[in-house]
């Protein structure tokens, strides 16, 4: 079950209850340990045994470097972390390895399915290893409690990816109930739940219709899912992450955020900073930075080299396929011909004499349209239709469809679009609308929670109504036609 | 203290009841426009019957003679009547699609009668249907079926799978049907929303039909359109009037299996061909490609119908009525009159009276 | 030390020292980015002639563990 699930609301809000009825400390540990291996059964079953295997590896590595501190732990770090790698690129990226290679695998491991959340929490158990390592941490000497660090249920799916240092100090389950903090962290759900369920959901229909037929659709409408794609990866993942935050909050535990307002970013560099970020952060704290600090003085070299190493990981994280490597060295490229060049930039609109705040604006166009672009290779089927997708949208034949809508739009003049898709979700751009809205909000302090209560209360209301009606329509199969016979 | 000391003193158990309470309470206060949302919405789909279990539909529906009940998404009706068969245990129950649906239990008094047509199409779903109402040790005298010659044409029983569902219908189902209601038409529910009494089912409170206690349709009065017989979309070569050049042995296997059945539970078998418009009779006589209906139409077929145990009649071609579209609501549907007629030729027979002694006496 | 630091860092990253704090991090500095934070191992290398592991650049995630790394490579607290 997924977070948006009902199931799942369900199932928290038992382990919820049962939680602040145990008596903190190892009670509350086991409950949450158990709910967690069950939460994973039910997701995928037999692979439980590949979660628990990285737990214990980290539990075990992390001891065993402890011990080994100063007096050459580098074998045991490496052989540590090639042991808590290995289901990661046995699952993931044999096959497409191989590939590259010309090597054909026998057909019991190529048809191995990924374990649910693989990448998320080998990562989590990867960083504790390294933090270890690097003598930032202390090991944890209760399983359980490290055990819990890997597999906590909110985040083990989907993240956001956590460091040890900061989750396990908070694994004392101690508190007792509040109900502004489970308030708080209900407030969060129910945003994630607007995000995910309402929002996601709808902007991803017109989002397949192109994607998955790319010849025949005119360069406007690709441009159109284009940006479809990017918000309902926003909603669908944001929302994600804020459900997985509510509910640790619930339970005491404050979690890292993942998003703050990426599409305001004015630049690739701070796009990352904003996007993901437990992802972006754990790559430039484990990889980014070791790098660079090898290659210091390597002058600018060493930063490139650096800089598109780390982001082609980056994109090879997301899956295993070229689009992925040229995702992650596309934004490598992008960042590092951004940093180079912010000075000129900023000289030509000083020169220009544009304000600061259209500059902001202008900014955040163009780094949304990138990201858009760039993240249209996370999305095909395959590589050359990405090609179509670039050579169709940066043509003549854009600048065209855009001046007949406008024609058809604003002044009701000329043929009827032959575009179904951009005729049909126009509606759409008001959720888009929407959200840009409520990332300036929130990004200026105006979040739901400083709303008059009667607003957020016509919120909560309206909002769960159309979630719970959104739930109960995907549950039940599509309506029948009256026959007369 | 002890941290257990300190968990169980009064104290903290004092303030964790209020944080709870704090809690649950606020929820309450907050949500209160969408709960008192929510019981509105399942108070008005149980007052108006669609929300209900067939089983209580049917115990409702015996409180008094003039209730119709029509609701659910139409595709299937299957356990509303197999709801009512367990209530009223009848002595005869008509069997078959909307062809059945005009037998009335007059002609077949003073037996108890119930009408299960619009239920069933194929001898599979017969078959299934006999199995499903005799499985608690009741079982009918008689059934009255529906007996066309497509039903033994090659795949027939695939066109109607999903008109036979055993399912019954979800709780998220039902309110669904009535949220949409409100959303496109909420005044039309308004309207008619005093019908509720006794009228049960979104459907049949809408708009006044359904079905009546003895499981024939209540349908709108109205005069028939006279042109629809030779008119409608039913025509020879779309389904149910299908053509093939043979009658299929997969088909015979399904009669021969439901007939089987009848026997052991010790069910008669009264197979009617009830009457079709001249359109439908001018387009299979003489027909190339009718194979089936001539080999179905023959005395060697009607001979085997006879020696599985089924007493079969054929009043497909009536004369009387043939080419009179004022008795045929459409092309295969004719209307009560005619199946009255039937009904009294049928009850008349030797055959039959020899099954059902006490048919004619007050 | 303190000071020193903070003038390495001010001088870096184009902070007024009054800014720089124990807390200050890449996380809450924006002029603390990439680019700048190598700057930054280089500079404080050269000031306080040290030589740095790499497992001690990539602890540094904040100035208060600056200092702490400074004062175990034997930097005096002066």
């Amino acid at each position: 079950m997924s977070l948006s699930d009902p199931a799942y609301i369900g199932f928290f809000a038992v382990v919820f209850v049962l939680f602040y009825l145990l008596p903190g400390g190892t009670a509350r540990l086991v409950l949450l340990l158990a709910a967690s291996l069950a939460f994973y059964c039910n997701l995928a079953g037999v692979y439980v045994w590949v979660l628990l295997f990285v737990a214990t590896t980290a539990y075990v590595g992390g001891l065993l470097l402890q011990q080994r501190v100063g007096k050459g732990s580098r074998l045991v770090f490496v052989a540590a972390l090639l042991v808590i790698l290995a289901p990661l690129i046995l699952f993931k990226y044999l096959g497409f390895l191989c590939d590259a290679v010309g090597i054909t695998l026998p057909e019991s491991i190529a048809l191995l399915a990924l374990p649910v959340g693989l990448s998320f929490f080998t990562f989590a158990a990867t960083g504790y290893l390294i933090d270890v390592n690097l003598e930032l941490l202390e090991a944890e000497r209760n399983p359980l409690r490290l055990a819990l660090f890997v597999t906590f249920f909110p985040l083990v799916t989907a993240g956001p990816i956590e460091r040890g240092g900061r989750l396990l100090p908070q694994l004392d389950l101690a508190l007792p109930l509040a109900s502004e903090r489970a308030l708080a962290g209900l407030q969060l759900i129910f945003i994630g739940l607007v995000l995910k369920v309402l929002f996601a959901d709808t902007l991803a229909a017109p989002v397949a219709t192109v994607f998955g037929d790319p010849e025949s659709s005119p360069p406007l409408e690709k441009f159109v899912a284009v940006v479809f794609f990017a918000f309902d990866l926003y909603a669908d993942f944001a929302g994600y992450s804020l459900i997985a935050i509510g509910c640790a909050k619930m339970l005491g535990i404050e979690v890292q955020p993942n998003f703050r307002q990426p599409f305001l970013s004015p630049t690739i560099p701070e796009f990352w900073r904003t996007w993901h970020m437990s992802l972006s952060f754990w790559v430039r704290d484990y990889l980014f930075l070791p790098l660079r600090a090898h290659w210091r003085r390597a002058g600018h070299k060493g930063m490139i080299g650096a800089t598109l190493l780390s982001f082609t990981i980056l994109g090879v994280w997301h899956g295993a396929g070229w689009q992925f490597v040229f995702y992650g060295l596309a934004f490598g490229v992008l960042a590092v011909l951004s940093l180079y060049t912010i000075r000129y930039r900023d000289r030509a609109y000083a020169a220009l004499g544009v304000p600061q705040p259209i500059v902001r604006i202008i900014r955040a166009i163009i780094t949304f349209i990138v990201f858009a672009l760039v993240l249209v290779l996370f999305r095909v089927s395959y590589l050359n239709d990405a090609l179509l997708f670039y050579r169709d949208i940066l043509s003549i034949d854009m600048l065209n469809n855009l001046w007949v809508t406008i024609k058809s739009g604003l002044f009701h003049y000329g043929e009827p679009l032959d575009m179904p898709v951009v005729s049909a979700y126009w509606a759409d751009w008001f959720l888009i609308a929407a959200i840009v809205a409520g990332d300036i909000l929130v990004r200026n302090g105006y979040t739901l929670a400083k709303c008059p209560v009667s607003i957020q209360a016509i919120a909560y209301n309206v909002g769960l109504a159309l979630i719970i009606y959104q739930w109960m329509s995907s549950s039940v199969a599509p309506p029948f036609l009256y026959y007369k016979f | 203290m002890s941290a257990a000391d300190e968990a169980a003193s009064p104290a903290v158990e004092r303030s964790r009841l209020r944080e709870w309470g704090r809690l649950v309470g606020v929820l309450l206060l907050i949500l209160s426009p969408l709960l008192l949302a929510g019981v509105v919405l399942e108070g008005l789909a149980w007052h108006i019957g669609e929300t209900m279990p067939v089983s209580v539909i049917s115990t409702w529906q015996d409180g008094a003679a003039d209730r119709i009940w029509r609701g659910g998404d139409g595709h299937s009706f299957l356990t509303y009547k197999l709801a009512r068969v367990a209530d009223l245990k009848p002595e005869i129950i008509a069997l078959g699609p909307s062809r059945a649906n005009a037998f009335k239990g007059d002609g077949f008094a003073p037996y108890t009668f119930f009408n299960a047509g619009l239920t069933a199409w194929t001898f599979d779903q017969y078959r299934r249907f006999l199995e499903l109402i005799t499985r608690d040790g009741y079982a009918p005298r008689a059934l009255v079926f529906n007996m066309d010659y497509w039903m033994l044409s090659s795949g027939f029983d695939h066109y109607w799978v999903d008109r036979f569902d055993e399912k019954p219908a979800t709780h998220v189902s039902d309110l669904l049907r009535v949220v949409a209601q409100l959303r496109e038409d909420p005044l039309r529910l308004w309207r008619n929303l005093p019908r509720a009494d006794h009228v049960h089912g979104l459907y049949a409170v809408l708009t006044g039909e359904g079905f009546r206690a003895d499981g024939s349709p209540a349908d709108k009065p109205g005069t028939p359109d006279p042109a629809l017989p030779a008119g409608d979309e039913t025509g020879v070569g779309t389904p149910p009037v299908v053509l093939a050049d043979h009658i299929a042995a997969e088909q015979v296997a399904n009669f021969e299996q439901f007939a089987t059945l009848a026997k052991a539970k010790h069910v008669a078998l009264i197979g009617i061909q009830l009457p079709y418009y001249e359109k439908i009779l001018n387009g299979l006589n003489g027909n190339p490609q009718a194979g089936i209906w001539r080999e179905f139409e023959s005395t060697e077929w009607h001979r085997r119908f006879a020696d599985s145990g089924v007493i079969f009649f054929d009043f497909a071609d009536m004369p009387a009525y043939r080419d009179k579209p004022e008795y045929f609501l459409d092309s295969l549907d004719p209307d009560a009159r005619v199946v009255s007629h039937i009904t009294q030729q049928v009850m008349a027979d030797p055959r039959v009276r020899a099954l059902l002694p006490k048919a004619g006496m007050p | 030390m303190t000071a020193r630091v903070a003038k390495v860092f001010s001088e870096v990253l184009g902070v007024s020292p009054e800014h720089i704090t124990d807390e200050t991090s890449p996380d809450n500095t924006p002029q603390w980015d990439s680019m700048a934070a190598m700057n930054l191992v280089v500079a404080i290398e050269d000031e306080f002639d040290v030589r740095l592991s790499t497992a001690e650049i990539i602890s540094m995630r904040n100035v208060a563990i600056v200092k702490k790394v400074l004062t175990t490579k034997g930097v005096a607290d002066a």
